[in-house]
């Protein structure tokens, strides 16, 4: 090969690669947990203040049984951890945890402290292998599709303790062009993200459009846990899958 | 005058109280409330201002609460409010 069609080739080749690298400089994806333990959390607020072990939280346990509204809008659960001004007279009085952990419908919090204040994120994470064998699969995160097992009616949680919102009326599918021509548009569902949450969940705290348009939804700020970052970081569905939510996209 | 005096009294006893945000249970008016957040993008801006009225008329009933059921109502007041206000801005003016 003569050096001048060897300098073509190695130019070509960094044409093509050079993007992608670029690309994974930039973006570095999250370090995702196993699946027992995505989307699991310690609740730290003041327990080890107050000399007791922090709270251990795990999503999949709840996400059959609940939407995401019942407890992040219903119940003012914060979505950023530590941040719920909550104590152990607020659970009793039958408020955030207590709503359900009453003895009635989830067992209650009499004698039963040390069942929550674990401070092991871990926390029934031996459990998972079970529970997760009948549902659906899925790549990342848990590797449980769960809008799919609800689109299937193979769980059905509950979508309020209170009072029944009313129906949905905005079903909108946006679709969103991505910074880099390279990658194709997002696309963003209304009507799956209404299953599991609140309009006012999004709008306008998170995502405030009239504010400022939607170009400043970049992937910068999504890993930062901006935007689609204050789920799909460690709870829904990681961003680890781009495909998700730009279609046609490989990785 | 006795007589006027004891009419008027009569009258006043009868009369019927106005309706006010002060008479509206709280708990009820917060979960209509609530529950009108989904469907916010099918109201009329009349509709959604009346529904802002309401928010911020049960916001100022908050001091009657105490511990964590004020600190929430609190909370999800401020944004249905927050939220209402967003969606008619929205009807009104439409993003370009």
């Amino acid at each position: 090969m003569s050096y001048r069609s060897g300098t073509v080739v190695l130019l070509f080749l960094s044409g093509l690669l050079l993007p992608g690298l670029l690309f994974g400089a930039q973006y570095a994806l999250p370090e995702l947990p196993s699946p027992a333990l995505y989307g699991n959390l310690l609740m730290d607020r003041a327990s080890s203040r107050g000399g007791v072990k922090p709270v251990s939280f795990s999503h999949w346990t709840h996400r059959t049984r609940y939407t995401c509204r019942v407890c992040h809008d219903e119940l003012e659960f914060d979505m950023a951890v530590g941040s719920t001004e909550i104590d152990c007279n607020d659970v009793k009085d039958g408020r955030y945890c207590g709503a359900c952990h009453n003895g009635k419908q989830a067992f209650g919090r009499q004698d039963n402290c040390v069942y929550c204040h674990t401070g092991d994120i871990a926390f029934r994470s031996d459990q998972f292998a079970g529970f997760s064998r009948e549902l659906t699969p899925d790549e990342f995160g848990n590797q449980i599709d769960w809008s799919q097992m609800m689109r299937r009616g193979q769980i059905e949680p509950l979508n309020y303790l209170y009072a029944k919102p009313s129906e949905t009326s905005f079903e909108k599918t946006l679709k969103l062009d991505a910074a880099w021509g390279r990658i194709p548009p997002a696309v963003f569902p209304h009507k799956e993200h209404n299953q599991w949450v609140g309009c006012d969940t999004c709008h306008p705290d998170l995502f405030n459009i009239r504010k400022q348009g939607t170009e400043h939804f970049t992937m910068a700020r999504i890993l930062k846990g901006e935007f689609c970052g204050y789920c799909h970081l460690k709870v829904a569905f990681p961003i680890n899958a781009c495909e998700r939510c730009h279609p046609g996209m490989s990785r | 005058m006795r007589k006027l005096w004891l009419g008027l009294m009569t009258i006043w006893i009868l009369m019927p109280l106005p309706l006010h945000a002060g008479t509206v249970d709280i708990n009820p008016e917060y979960n209509a409330l609530n529950t009108q957040a989904q469907q916010s993008m099918a109201l009329s801006p009349p509709e959604l201002k009346e529904l802002l009225l309401r928010c911020t008329n049960l916001q100022t009933r908050l001091p009657e609460l105490s511990g964590a059921e004020k600190k929430i109502m609190h909370r999800k007041l401020r944004r249905l409010c927050a939220l209402f206000s967003y969606v008619l801005a929205s009807k009104q003016s439409p993003p370009k």
